[in-house]
């Protein structure tokens, strides 16, 4: 009885296995001395005209109508087809105190929106600038920021990694991560 | 010889009888080979019969067919690209500059074939050769789109795009929002 089962089981699948066969689109086989049939050589005549002679699907008229995903949208920024969402933080507008914290964190979030994301090359990890430039660790860059407006900072990006990128200036630190609010800490030097 | 007509005389039908069958069994034995030879020679009209049939009921709209085909056959060997002729493929595809309001920067044709279309490749080409090119091109998202349409439809070569990557442009002379692509396409070409 067992058998029979076992017959039966591998016919049905062996029947469904042949159904299911993917039969190619275009098959030219066959003897010499037999003409293609009708059905068959429609199928190559179809494809030919599909290929060569294609419909104008108004493609192009459609394509118009499209979104780049490509602009600079704010917060959003696409790398290697991956959408990586940086949230900026809010801008505070209590009174700032001016120490090398607070004046990092607004440099920090000006310099946010010129970040696209990171790539990683070589081992190493650069910055994506918005203008296709790269920043590499231990680059420094000099900035303002308009509440302080004659003098000039020199900001370092001290670390790049996956998952965000951290600024430095004078003992400071400000770690900026991609999918959080960034947040100035102060290295303790005591 | 007088038991042997006796025996007829009282048996004659089973004599006759049996004197039939031996002739018939001679006669079978000696055209053996013929009737086996004949079998053969039926089955093989037979076959032949069913392949006319075949074919005279798979001919309809046959020359029609045949005519069509003859066509795309030209269609194809109209835009078959030449590898020896390297400015004129170069210029066909600089010619999308006009159509389509793109930036190509750069169109080189690689001397290597495509492996897999060659000789002993999994898609090799019997009939034809393949001749690849990088192209570097610039524009908006639409025009990038509209660049890859223009290859997909193949009016002017039978091509396809291999490899695509596409950025943001960068640069000084950059235009915001436009798009730099780097293509690699295979294109078909007359055989060597």
């Amino acid at each position: 009885m067992k058998k029979i089962y076992f017959l039966l089981l591998s016919a049905e699948l062996f029947l469904g296995a042949y159904a299911f066969a993917a039969t190619p689109e275009i098959k030219l086989s066959g003897r010499k001395d037999r003409v293609l049939a009708s059905n068959m050589r429609a199928i190559v005549l179809d494809a030919a005209e599909a290929y060569l002679n294609p419909e104008n699907t108004g493609f192009i008229a459609m394509a118009e109508t499209l979104e780049s995903p490509y602009a600079s949208k704010e917060g959003q920024v696409k790398e290697g087809g991956i959408a990586v969402e940086v949230k900026e933080p809010e801008i505070v507008t209590a009174a700032v105190v001016y120490d090398d914290a607070s004046i990092l964190k607004v440099i920090g979030v000006s310099f946010a929106k010129q970040v696209r994301g990171t790539l990683e090359k070589g081992g190493r990890s650069y910055l994506q600038l918005q203008g296709g430039g790269l920043l590499k660790s231990g680059t420094s860059f000099p900035a303002t920021i308009p509440e302080i407006k004659d003098q000039t900072f020199n900001v370092t990006v001290s670390g790049i990694t996956s998952r965000g990128y951290t600024l430095k200036m004078g003992e400071s630190t400000l770690p900026v991560f991609f999918n959080e609010s960034a947040g100035a800490t102060k290295d303790s030097v005591q | 010889m007088n038991q042997v007509m006796d025996k007829l005389k009282q048996y004659p039908v089973a004599v006759i009888g049996v004197i039939v069958l031996l002739l018939c069994a001679g006669v079978t034995f000696l055209r053996s080979g013929l009737v086996e030879e004949l079998t053969v020679q039926e089955d093989e009209l037979a076959a032949r019969i069913q392949t006319i049939n075949g074919n005279a009921k798979n001919s309809k709209d046959l020359e029609q067919d045949v005519a069509a085909l003859d066509a795309y056959v030209v269609s194809i060997n109209e835009r078959l690209f030449d590898r020896k002729q390297r400015s004129i493929n170069t210029d066909f595809f600089y010619s999308f500059e006009d159509r389509l309001d793109i930036v190509i920067s750069s169109v080189n044709q690689l001397a290597a074939e495509n492996p897999a279309l060659m000789k002993g490749g999994p898609n090799e080409l019997k009939r034809y050769s393949a001749v690849s090119y990088d192209i570097d091109v610039s524009g908006s998202f639409q025009e990038i789109l509209a660049f890859l349409y223009e290859i997909h439809s193949m009016r002017g070569a039978l091509m396809r795009v291999a490899e695509f990557q596409v950025d943001v442009a960068a640069g000084q002379g950059a235009t915001p929002g436009s798009l730099s692509a780097k293509l690699r396409l295979v294109v078909l070409a007359q055989k060597e």
